[in-house]
């Protein structure tokens, strides 16, 4: 084959981009002219960010040329038709080095010194102009603005969204229903946050009902005589970090949400006083949702990063509602007021100067494609991620085994990202495929989903041999949960959580009540202790201290999705109270509380995708299971999100 | 997972398609052609690099429903290069109108090709099909039946490794409400990884008690969960047919139960109550070689005290969970509808294997390639000699075929000898004679599977007049299996106890299953100060003695707990010989043939609480036992107890071994 040619030059380069623009782009029969002002900054044609000329000490680094300057308004017409002119020159070079074809008579008026560029184009090119404006503003600090809106729906309403939303990273048109569904009452918004922040900075925020409860405290014989109390929150508190993503225009983000959905549970307890007496301790239950994700969103697209059953007194009882935290996050330049009149100064001259039409590459472009194509070969443009361009594509083509046969030509742009190749169909077939693999394009975010499920055992343990040995367990999952939801007597779904991280970065859930305890006292004698050896102690006074332990579900993960993400390999650790603490009264210490728990840690290897069962117990020793053959089944279920790179 | 629905087909048919029945007959294929789809994993469609990374495999996913028509013939071209680029490389050349259509989603390729390449297809798929990943998935399950129920599948499933009929028994069982299923635990886990779960209550039981100058005591209590846990950590065999599985199983029986035991002190201190926990434990731990699908009996033991004529048993199941996607069932449809029909005529492409040319696959190291870089002068420049070995490393498609021609192996015309990296196959295609030769050559690479040694002990009580009878029949023999089947049919032999224990050779393995009860059997004092910290202990962990002292007036005296168990353990360590017929047995246990009493100590009591005392009989010995043979290991007097006191019996254990080989479970292709 013919060593494929690498440009180099940005002109021959320009020359073939353009070209391939110029062919595949009909104008349009209605495309108007406009006049419009977007705020830009785009570097003079040219020049180089990196290599040797970017060194100021090297002997051939030639500094950049400057912008031209803007006149002043009480300057003469002529002296503002000058500035259009160079304005448009440097403007028209940079915009088609980038790959735009400009209109013949596309005109800019620029000011540089606020970044507010004037342009009079066709209406067509200006999306793609607006978007490459935004782009060029890489010196202006950037405010990080997110959207958080917590939303509460029963089961029936938000299951069948979450199970839309499995695969998809853009959420914009379930965003735009679950709108719907709050004006028709179905879903309320519970809590909505707006924060501004700037990359790398932690934003905090909280909104609730805070309650002094118990520390610690002491106590003598008959009373409490010093009681400690700290403050708790009963609402939201939001913690998130924003910074740029690695992959350009994306954000990488990183919550903590911790939600008291109610505030909590009262209750005393008692301690031991002397004689018969006894002191109440005032302690509380609190109901909390606590999620910690890190992920990626693109600015301007709303995502759902995460879902849980929230918790209630009495749950898994009485409820059956959902939560989602809807998250959408933009990223703002900050710039100086837009240089006012721009606008309409360029539209008073652009009728004249378009006579005289300044020139643009368009037009000199349209006979490269003149080269005659070796027969049974094709020419194709292929786009092509930025990770493919890591290694060389020619390297690459050869080591995926794809055929460069003679006449053949591999041409790549980098910037654009862009390979221009000739070949034949099958082999240009091979490249587009080669180009769309998951491993070019960088890690997924990976979704992780877990439900709880508790039923009849017969029903449950057949379903999880069935699903076990099925083909195809995503329908089988289905099918468990369509019984769900039409015989909660037979199987009721218990927990539901999810939650996005970052390949590598732990996922920890803790949808648990913080269940409050006093932890065993420095009492000098044991409660069982019978009454007649209970001696008065001239010591301090006893005290005690609280400490929390989490009942409900705690989940931590740790996943890694492989080059193409088709197996996810998950470090689990589940943990689950199948019943509420219960309090024995004659344990060795004043309070033993009894925790019923399932737990499973284990190493898992997942499908994308796939449902498995993690986890399968008896719910031991409730007093309400008693001859009865009940089972849980905890569900996993991971999908990896790969957040498309924007287009040029 | 993507699937694309074929809208023509009804349902049945593709079933059928898929199972491989239609897959000549659906019509569309003319004579010699076949039309057939495989799960082919991507990854045994490119070979490593010299980077050790697998390349990527240039294939798009299948078109959207929308596709056209056109979109769907350049997918089937596309598909078709590439891959024949892959097979050509180690199934020879495909004949000229073969067409495939792959999809990267669920890894199925679809393939018509004439039907003699079909047939080298189907072979290297079906050995592909067991090499496949998958990851074991755990299940146990412990369940209480009639005793005379479980010890009829103890002794069916006494020589096999493969329990599946007293397992079916036993659901049939639960089903009829015969058997109640008190437990169950599922375990994913992946092969040399430790998975652990639990369920149950976690409670804090005593662990010491702390006591004061006023000799008053605070409980220092610990961590412990009542229910069923279980440890497992499996290690695949390399062709993926057996696992070698570690596992630690632990089941409290029943409830545990507090009791309260007086303390008092020689001087004229007041007494008091100390807690004390009971609780019924069965726990095992072993290693054992387990072929997935099967279920397997890992424990017997005596049921809760209140339900007499129940014992309980604990099953240990084990799945592959594919590593894989399901077939994509409606792909082969798909080419037929989309490819262009094979050439017409005879299918007479550029290859064809002659009739008496035979296909065969052996699985051999990749060393066997290296074999291709011996015979290299010993005099050529070190250069030379490098790029030799380079060539070894990664050896040409013809590789195999230069190893075992220089072996004199012929290769007449239409035979070939491919080698497919990613497995380690050796696909040989050659006349019979031929064949046996190329076995014979590679047979030193045949996989040995591993034994697991099946130990059941039995423990009974009979007449001593009886049993030393049956003593000096005894000495005749090492075997003593017809004994134990007569003394077994005499109504006057009680049978107490039976246990089962499997492991591997070199594995110690235990299993302990009766009543675990606390009591204090020492009084440490001194060692220890108080703490500076004045504040409370920390709580509910596990802690030790003394750091946490609370109050400046406990003076280190701490009462320690201790658990003694009851019931039976035993320990098992054998070691294989060399034949592989013996193994050198080493057997401790402990059996405890009455409850352990209390006793309050005379006058000067050692100890300010009453201590409990066993009624045991504890044998360690080592021995050497034979297949499928039964020793009589040891012969005690029950003595001590109430209920033995007057009465002339022994009590005798016996031992049956039993060596359960694997056999790998072909699976059809």
């Amino acid at each position: 084959m013919r060593l494929s040619a690498f440009i180099k030059s940005s002109a021959s380069f320009l020359l073939l981009i353009s070209a391939l623009e110029a062919s595949g782009a009909k104008p349009p029969v209605e495309d108007p002219w406009v006049t419009e002002t977007v705020r830009g900054q785009f570097r003079p044609p040219g020049e180089q960010v990196s290599g040797p000329a970017a060194d100021p000490f090297a002997p051939e680094y030639i500094p950049p040329p400057s912008p031209p300057r803007l006149p002043v308004t009480t300057d003469s017409s002529e002296k503002w038709e000058e500035s259009i002119k160079k304005c448009t020159q440097w403007n028209a070079a940079a915009l088609e080095e980038l790959g735009v074809t400009l209109p013949p008579g596309t005109l800019f008026l620029w000011d540089a010194s606020t970044s507010s560029l004037a342009i009079h184009t066709q209406s067509s090119v200006m999306p793609q102009i607006r978007k490459l404006a935004r782009r060029s503003l890489t010196s202006a600090p950037e405010t990080i603005s997110v959207h958080a809106t917590v939303l509460e729906g029963r089961q029936n309403a938000l299951l069948p969204i979450l199970e839309e939303t499995y695969t998809s990273s853009d959420h914009r048109a379930v965003s735009n229903r679950l709108k719907g569904l709050v004006a028709e009452g179905k879903v309320r918004a519970v809590n909505e946050f707006q924060l501004e922040t700037r990359a790398g900075q932690r934003v905090t925020a909280k909104s609730g009902a805070g309650t002094q409860e118990t520390l610690s405290g002491q106590w003598n014989a008959t009373r409490l005589q010093q009681h400690i109390t700290e403050e708790y929150l009963s609402g939201f508190d939001l913690e998130l970090e924003a910074s740029e993503g690695t992959i350009p225009e994306q954000m990488e983000v990183s919550f903590v949400l911790k939600q008291a959905n109610t505030l909590p549970t009262r209750r005393r307890e008692k301690l031991a006083g002397s004689g018969d007496k006894t002191i109440e301790v005032p302690l509380a239950d609190q109901h909390n949702s606590h999620l910690e994700c890190t992920t990626q969103l693109v600015p301007g697209t709303p995502r759902i990063v995460a879902a849980w059953t929230p918790q209630y007194e009495g749950r898994p009882a009485n409820q059956d509602s959902i939560h989602l935290l809807m998250v959408e996050a933009n990223l703002l330049p900050v710039l100086a007021p837009e240089t006012p009149r721009l606008k309409e100064i360029l539209a008073q001259h652009a009728e004249r100067l378009k006579s005289r039409a300044v020139k643009t590459a368009a037009v000199s472009v349209e006979k490269s494609a003149a080269n005659p194509l070796p027969p049974g070969m094709e020419s194709r443009s292929i786009k092509v991620p930025a990770a493919f361009l890591a290694e060389h594509p020619e390297d690459l083509i050869k080591k995926a085994e794809i055929p460069l046969p003679e006449g053949s030509e591999c041409v790549f742009h980098s910037a654009s990202r862009t390979l221009q190749v000739v070949n034949t169909p099958e082999n240009l077939d091979a490249i587009q495929a080669l180009a769309d693999l998951p491993r070019f394009r960088g890690r997924p975010v990976l979704r992780h989903t877990v439900h709880i499920l508790h039923g009849d055992g017969p029903t449950l343990r057949q379903w999880s041999k069935e699903m076990t040995n099925t083909a195809d367990p995503a329908s089988k999952w289905q099918e468990i949960l369509k019984l769900a939801s039409a015989h909660p007597e037979q199987v009721k779904l218990l927990e539901l959580v999810r939650t996005e991280t970052q390949s590598e970065k732990r996922i920890s859930v803790f949808n648990a009540t913080e269940h409050m305890l006093i932890a065993p006292p420095g009492k000098p004698s044991d409660k069982e202790a019978e009454e007649d050896t209970v001696k008065e102690i001239q010591e301090p006074a006893p005290s005690f201290e609280i400490q929390y332990c989490h009942v409900g579900l705690v989940v931590q993960a740790d996943s890694i999705a492989n080059a193409d993400g088709r197996i996810i390999e998950c470090n689990l650790a589940l943990e689950y109270d199948y019943a509420p603490p219960t309090l024995v009264p004659e344990g060795p210490s004043a309070n033993q509380e009894q925790y019923h728990r399932a737990k499973v840690a284990t190493p898992l290897v997942m499908q994308s995708g796939v449902p498995q069962i993690v986890g399968e117990w008896v719910p031991l020793h409730l007093p309400e299971s008693a001859g009865k053959d009940l089972l849980q089944i905890a569900v996993l279920r991971v999908d990896p999100i790969w957040i498309p790179e924007s287009e040029e | 997972m993507k699937r694309t629905s074929s809208p023509r087909l009804p349902g049945a048919l593709l079933c059928l398609i898929a199972a491989g029945l239609l897959s000549t007959a659906h019509g569309e294929e003319p004579a010699g052609w076949v039309t057939k789809s495989f799960t082919w994993l991507s990854r045994d469609l490119v070979e490593e690099g010299t980077d050790g990374k697998a390349p990527p495999l240039p294939i798009a996913a299948l078109p959207k429903d929308s596709a056209t028509k056109e979109d769907w013939a350049r997918s089937v071209r596309a598909s078709t290069a590439t891959i024949t680029r892959s097979l050509t490389k180690y199934l020879g050349p495909f004949p000229e109108g073969t067409v495939m259509l792959y999809d990267p989603a669920s890894e199925t390729l679809a393939i018509r090709t004439t039907s003699q390449k079909m047939e080298m297809l189907n072979a290297l798929a079906g050995h592909l099909k067991q090499q496949h990943p998958w990851q074991p998935v755990f299940n146990v399950h412990v369940v209480e039946a009639e005793v005379s129920f479980v010890r009829e599948i103890l002794r069916e499933t006494a020589a096999t490794p493969f329990h599946d009929a007293a397992w079916a028994k036993l659901e049939t069982l639960v089903e009829k409400k015969e058997a109640n299923i008190l437990g169950q635990l599922r375990l994913p886990t992946r092969s040399g990884q430790r998975v652990t779960a639990t369920s149950g209550t976690e409670i804090t039981v005593p662990s010491s008690a702390i006591l004061n100058a006023n000799n008053e005591a605070r409980i220092v209590p610990k961590d412990e969960v009542i229910g069923l846990q279980m440890d497992v950590e499996p290690v695949l065999a390399p062709d993926g047919s057996f696992m070698d599985v570690n596992y630690a199983l632990s089941w409290h029986i029943n409830a545990p139960k507090r009791r309260m035991e007086r303390v008092s002190f020689a001087d004229s201190s007041p007494g008091f109550g100390l807690p004390m926990m009971d609780t019924r434990v069965a726990s095992t731990n072993t290693s054992i070689s387990i072929v997935p699908g099967h279920p397997r009996l890992i424990g017997v033991w005596e049921g809760a005290p209140e339900r007499p004529g129940r014992c309980q048993c604990a099953f240990l199941n084990s799945e592959k969970m594919p590593g894989h996607s399901r077939l994509n069932d409606a792909l082969s449809q798909l080419l037929s509808e989309h490819a262009s029909p094979p050439p017409p005529g005879a299918p007479t492409g550029s290859y064809r294997m002659p009739d008496d040319i035979k296909l065969a696959i052996h699985r051999v190291p990749k060393s066997f390639l290296q074999l291709d870089a011996q015979g290299v002068d010993p005099f050529a420049s070190s250069s030379n000699r490098s790029a030799e070995a380079k060539a070894a490393q990664h050896p040409d498609a013809f590789a195999a075929q230069r190893i075992l021609t220089a072996q004199g192996i012929q290769f007449p015309p239409g035979s070939f000898a491919f080698y497919h990296p990613s497995t380690s196959f050796l696909i040989v295609a050659n006349r019979q004679p031929n064949l046996d030769m190329v076995e014979a050559f590679v047979s030193g690479h045949s996989c040995r599977y591993f034994i697991t040694l099946n130990f059941d002990l039995t423990i009974v009580e009979g007449e001593a007049s009886v049993m030393r009878e049956f003593a000096r029949e005894a000495g005749q023999s090492a075997d003593h299996s017809t004994i134990w089947k007569k003394m077994a049919a005499l109504p006057s032999v009680k049978w107490l106890e039976s246990a089962r224990l499997e492991t591997r050779s070199g594995q110690r393995a235990s299993f302990e299953a009766g009543m675990i009860r606390q009591s204090v059997t020492s009084l440490k004092s001194g060692a220890s100060k108080p703490s500076e910290k004045q504040g409370p202990s920390a709580p509910l962990t596990q802690e030790k003695p003394g750091k946490d002292a609370s109050t400046a007036s406990e003076d280190g005296r701490t009462l320690e707990y201790t658990s003694l168990p009851t019931g039976l353990r035993w320990k098992v360590d054998p070691v294989m010989g060399p034949a592989g017929d013996t193994s050198e047995v080493n057997v401790a246990f402990t059996y405890h043939y009455a409850p352990s009493t209390t006793v309050q100590e005379a006058a000067v009591p050692v100890l300010p609480v009453p201590h409990l005392q066993h009624h045991a009989a504890r044998i360690e010995l080592s021995t050497f036992m034979a297949h499928g043979t039964t020793r009589w290991l040891a012969t005690w007097k029950p003595t001590g107890s109430p209920e033995h006191e007057g009465r002339d019996v022994l009590q005798a254990a016996f031992l049956t071994l039993n060596l359960l080989g694997l056999e790998p479970y072909p699976e059809a292709p």
